[in-house]
């Protein structure tokens, strides 16, 4: 356990440093989810994804975590590399740290979680121009349900007649 | 780092320079009499010109920070020192801001402990330390009367007695000789370290917390260490009071250093930040009343602006108005 | 494991390393999604503002006038001498550090200037180069880093516009800082100098722009605003069986009511909208629209204080040219700053209108004596008070409710019981998002002050990640689906910012659920709420 928690921590610094160094002091030392919901987001994330990486590799709870994490990076100002980076930030600590039999394992569990993380990397890309679709779609709401509920009424219409 | 550095260095400077200047016979009368008098000039005219300055400000419009419930409804309990609608719950909410720092002392909420690992939360350290730092300094400065007025006020000999309570050591101890030394040590390590603040911090900023530590230090080590001559000192200051300047020969080169930095340090506040002990007291966003509604607050300089009017409105959409049915003033 | 295990505090590697740039250097880079773009020339040139010009932020060349920084200079010594806020900012601030973290931008950047202390430094360097008896005496060697200085240039200019339109002047930094230094007005003041020399953005100006000329921020001219209007009337006759009746500058009426222009014109706003007529009518309010006061909100808040003079003007104008007693406002945040702590001060005394009273109740709004107008939440809140009002807040059991209190109502006005008492009049589930994230203390939707634009989509979902944060507790822990909110930037940006965050949870103004749950005499029986979304049985609510 003591492994994993080294790990872990070892891990987060790596995460952290992605940030200028005043973000990162804030990201890891301010623990309210609420004052610092990015630093406490990764925190939990780092945490959990280790404990899969380790134990089970359950993959919805693997998906849950990356999807908390990449949520974040996707609206960040990083590039599609930086924002995945830290996945690849795994593999020297790994080596370090875990028993060698292991690593072949854990070197292709991490591999699984990059590629998952990539899906859902594109996906909130997707979702944050949906969002932006919408609600330019919103703004003009009624002009656009004025007109095309006139249009329908006067196609029924005629379509009674 | 190199700012605090040399604001460190800065002070150091000052403090030798005056421990010289205090063993140089021609020199020390000039540093005992004539440095005293120009800095407390400096600081009467200028904090006043300060004041008068932001004095001379308008107040265009009534801004305060709401902080609570607003004055509304009858059955509705508006919050009278957060959201103060009288002149009362202002005076409450000042009083509150400057006697206890309550909007610092608003950086608690809801606090979340991660794992094993006990978390303590900075941001009420800084509200603790500023408190007792500040209330410290009015404490010192108040029982300094003891030095410069005869007979000894009251108010002075009772703070003494209280802020003696201990009765540890000889010379008695003062708890605000220690209060103040702890707070400004935390104070400093905090720009240090906390990578937040030492980004924002400025010279200025590690300038005004060293030299007010040497002044401390050096104060206490006459009382504690150096043994200064009370006696020697009081008839000195009671002397510079009554514009009747006598040095004696026996105030010790560490009263220089005492004296130097007091000087210094009344000569910078009106040009640093420090005028904040001024100027929290003018804040529009907290001495204002919330009772924008009730009651109007009046712009001096308000002026007419180019408005569009209804007529122009009108004329420029007459024909569609019409069109729509909707009333016309010209029909 | 080979090694001994170091210690975590020795593993992790907080970047203890020195920024890589000291913030006194002004060099921004304007990466896309992260800014607004400028105003359109027409715009400008429609206010008879200074140097209109095709130009971007991205552009190298900024094609500021010749003699843009005597502009600025001048223009700063002006306002020093107008405004007392501006002058004690720039002098008292301690650097503390309190606000740093505090900042919905900051918390959801990490950019380091976006810590409110330091967007106010940005200006504060150029104010001790050049207007304290230090600078003015060291001249440029007042402009290094030991001094705290800075010597203007036009990348400070280029930095400002980046920092100073990445502020929504929520004003939750001032609620911390010890002085209550308001970083709003400091906003508020740069903005206003960018503004000398034709730095601005187009979604504050395009609004101001058609507000100025047509009355509202979308440019709809009066025979458009009649169009929507017949156009909810009839939606809401379909919805309720009750046609109401609302007028369109009518004179004679007791009360003018001035809305948002969103809350006609977009959604979810629009089903707010629904509830003011269905309400209105209800109580049998004698009120009128206006065609040319057909805007509450004032982007002149975002411009300048002499725009939102001129944009706030129409309000008393247009109750005195119709004869109402008093005027009654809709939702709406930014709105409200103007209304309730400008408009009096600028364009009163409004001694042609009456202290408000309501005509259903007999309450004397007192609080609202010498501005004579009132905020529809005060309104209604009194309304079921007095037991005035049917309600059956189950047809709301389609939602699980938390409450954002939006920046300027809060921190302006104080307005945070009135929505919450009716709230939990008009709908049975009602929580509240932890503590520190609502009422004096609530986050931004970080849209607010003209940022809400498309282009600055990025910066806008990292900014309002504070508020979405606690948005998602409160919908893990109890289910929460629906956000009420009572401003229209909220009503249109929230939605895409819980789209992206926390999907599943919904926008609405307090008054579309008051009009959910308001039963009306003569009314069909409901199958549906107001937006047309069938009840939820109540046999399964109860179940």
């Amino acid at each position: 356990m003591q492994t994993r928690e080294a790990i872990a921590e070892q891990w987060l610094g790596r995460v952290w440093r992605a940030y200028p160094s005043q973000t990162a002091a804030f990201l890891a030392g301010e623990p309210d989810p609420f004052r610092n919901p990015v630093g406490s987001t990764l925190r939990q994330a780092v945490g959990i994804l280790l404990d899969e990486l380790l134990l089970g590799m359950d993959r919805a709870r693997v998906q849950a975590a990356l999807d908390s994490i990449v949520q974040i990076r996707a609206v960040q100002d990083l590039t599609p590399r930086q924002a995945l980076e830290f996945l690849f930030e795994l593999k020297p600590i790994l080596a370090d740290l875990a028993r060698r039999p292991d690593l072949e394992q854990l070197d292709a569990r991490v591999d699984e979680m990059a590629l998952m993380a990539f899906d859902l990397y594109v996906q909130y890309r997707e979702r944050a121009f949906e969002a932006r679709a919408n609600e330019v779609k919103r703004r003009v709401f009624i002009l656009e349900r004025r007109f095309g509920a006139r249009g329908d009424a006067t196609w029924q219409e005629r379509g009674a007649r | 780092m190199t700012r605090l550095l040399s604001a460190s260095a800065t002070v150091l400077a000052i403090a030798l320079a005056a421990a010289l200047a205090g063993s140089l016979e021609g020199v020390r009368t000039v540093l005992a009499v004539a440095v005293p008098y120009a800095a407390f000039a400096v600081l009467v005219l200028g904090l006043s010109w300060r004041v008068v300055r932001w004095s001379l400000a308008p107040v265009p419009f009534r801004i305060p920070t709401v902080c609570g419930q607003q004055k509304s409804l009858p059955w509705i309990a508006s919050s009278r020192l957060e959201s103060p609608h009288t002149t009362a719950g202002v005076i409450g909410r000042m009083a509150l801001e400057i006697l206890a720092f309550r909007s610092l002392f608003r950086n608690t909420g809801s606090r979340l402990e991660r794992g094993p690992r006990l978390v303590y939360r900075e941001a009420r350290w800084l509200w603790l330390a500023a408190l007792l730092f500040h209330w410290s300094l009015l404490v010192i400065l108040l029982r300094h009367l003891r030095l410069l007025v005869e007979p000894v006020p009251t108010l002075a000999l009772v703070l003494d007695r209280l802020d003696g309570f201990f009765q540890v050591g000889a010379p008695v101890v003062y708890l605000s000789d220690g209060l103040i030394l702890v707070s400004l040590t935390y104070l400093l390590q905090r720009r240090v370290r906390n990578p937040q603040v030492r980004y924002i911090s400025l010279f200025t900023d590690y300038f005004a917390l060293v030299l007010l530590g040497a002044i401390a230090v050096s104060g206490m080590w006459m009382r504690y260490f150096a043994r200064a001559d009370t006696v020697a000192i009081k008839q000195f200051a009671i002397g510079l009071t009554v514009f009747r300047p006598a040095v004696p020969a026996n105030l010790g080169d560490w009263f220089f250093v005492h004296l130097a930095l007091v000087a210094t340090l009344a000569a910078y506040l009106p040009f640093s930040k420090l005028v904040h002990l001024g100027g929290v007291f003018l804040s529009p966003t907290r001495n204002l009343a919330n009772n924008n509604r009730m009651k109007r607050h009046l712009n001096p300089w308000n002026y007419p602006v180019k408005v569009h009017t209804y007529q122009e409105w009108e004329q420029e959409f007459h024909d569609k108005m019409a069109a729509a049915g909707l009333p016309l003033e010209r029909p | 494991m080979s090694n001994p295990n170091p210690k975590p505090e020795e593993l992790v590697q907080i970047g203890y390393q020195p920024p890589s740039k000291d913030w006194m250097d002004p060099s921004v880079e304007f990466r896309k999604g992260t800014f607004c773009y400028s105003a359109l020339p027409k715009n400008l040139n429609y206010l008879g503002l200074p140097n209109a010009r095709e130009w971007q932020p991205f552009d190298e060349d900024w094609k500021l006038p010749p003699d843009w920084k005597q502009i600025i200079l001048d223009g700063m010594k002006e306002r020093l001498e107008k405004y007392r806020s501006f002058r004690l900012f720039m002098d008292i601030c301690v650097r503390c550090g309190a606000c740093a973290d505090k900042c919905h931008f900051y918390l959801g950047s990490g950019d380091p200037k976006n810590m409110p202390v330091l967007r106010a430094e940005l200006m504060r360097s150029i104010y001790r180069r050049y207007f304290t008896p230090a600078g003015r005496l060291l001249g440029p060697l007042a402009a290094t880093p030991l001094a705290g200085g800075r010597e203007l240039t036009e990348d400070v200019v280029k930095e400002w516009f980046y920092y100073f339109y990445q502020c929504t002047e929520c004003r939750r930094c001032s609620v911390f800082c010890p002085y209550g230094i308001d970083t709003a007005e400091i906003t508020m003041i740069g903005r206003e100098l960018l503004n000398l020399i034709g730095c601005n953005i187009n979604w504050v100006l395009e609004p101001a722009a058609n507000c100025f000329r047509t009355g509202n921020h979308l440019g709809i001219q009066p025979h458009g605003f009649k169009d929507s209007l017949d156009f909810a009337v009839d939606e809401l006759e379909e919805l309720t069986g009750i046609r109401v009746d609302a007028s369109i500058n009518r004179k004679g009426a007791e009360v003018l009511f001035i809305v948002p222009s969103a809350d006609y014109f977009g959604t979810p706003h629009y089903y707010t909208f629904l509830g003011y007529l269905a309400l209105l009518h209800e109580i049998g309010l004698d009120y009128t629209f206006s065609a040319f006061a057909s805007e509450g909100g004032n982007f002149g808040l975002f411009n300048s204080h002499e725009m939102i003079k001129r944009l706030n003007a129409k309000v008393y104008a247009e109750a005195r040219r119709l004869g109402v007693k008093w005027i009654l406002g809709g939702e709406c945040g930014h709105m409200w700053r103007v209304l309730h702590q400008y408009m009096d001060t600028m364009n009163g005394p409004a001694d042609f209108l009456e202290a408000p009273v309501s005509p259903v109740t007999g309450t004397r709004f007192e609080n609202a004596r010498s501005t004579k107008m009132v905020h529809i939440c005060e309104f209604t809140a009194d309304l079921i008070h007095e037991g005035k009002l049917r309600l059956d807040p189950a047809r709301n059991n389609r939602w699980t409710v938390t409450f954002h209190d939006s920046c300027n109502p809060a921190r302006a006005m104080g307005l945070l019981e009135e929505p919450r008492y009716i709230l939990r009049s008009v709908c049975q589930r009602f929580h509240e998002m932890p503590e520190n994230t609502i009422r004096e203390q609530t986050f931004c939707c970080g849209s607010g002050s003209g940022l809400g634009t498309d282009e600055n989509f990025e910066m806008r979902m990292r900014g309002g990640l504070p508020r979405a944060n606690a948005v998602r507790y409160v919908k893990e822990k109890y289910g929460v689906n629906l956000l009420a909110c009572i401003c229209a930037i909220d009503k249109a940006t929230l939605p895409p910012l819980l789209e992206y965050w926390v999907p599943g949870v919904e926008v609405a103004g307090i008054h579309e659920l008051v009009g959910n749950a308001l039963v009306m005499r003569g009314e069909k029986p409901r199958s549906t709420d107001l937006r047309g979304e069938p009840l939820v049985e109540l046999e399964a609510a109860h179940a």
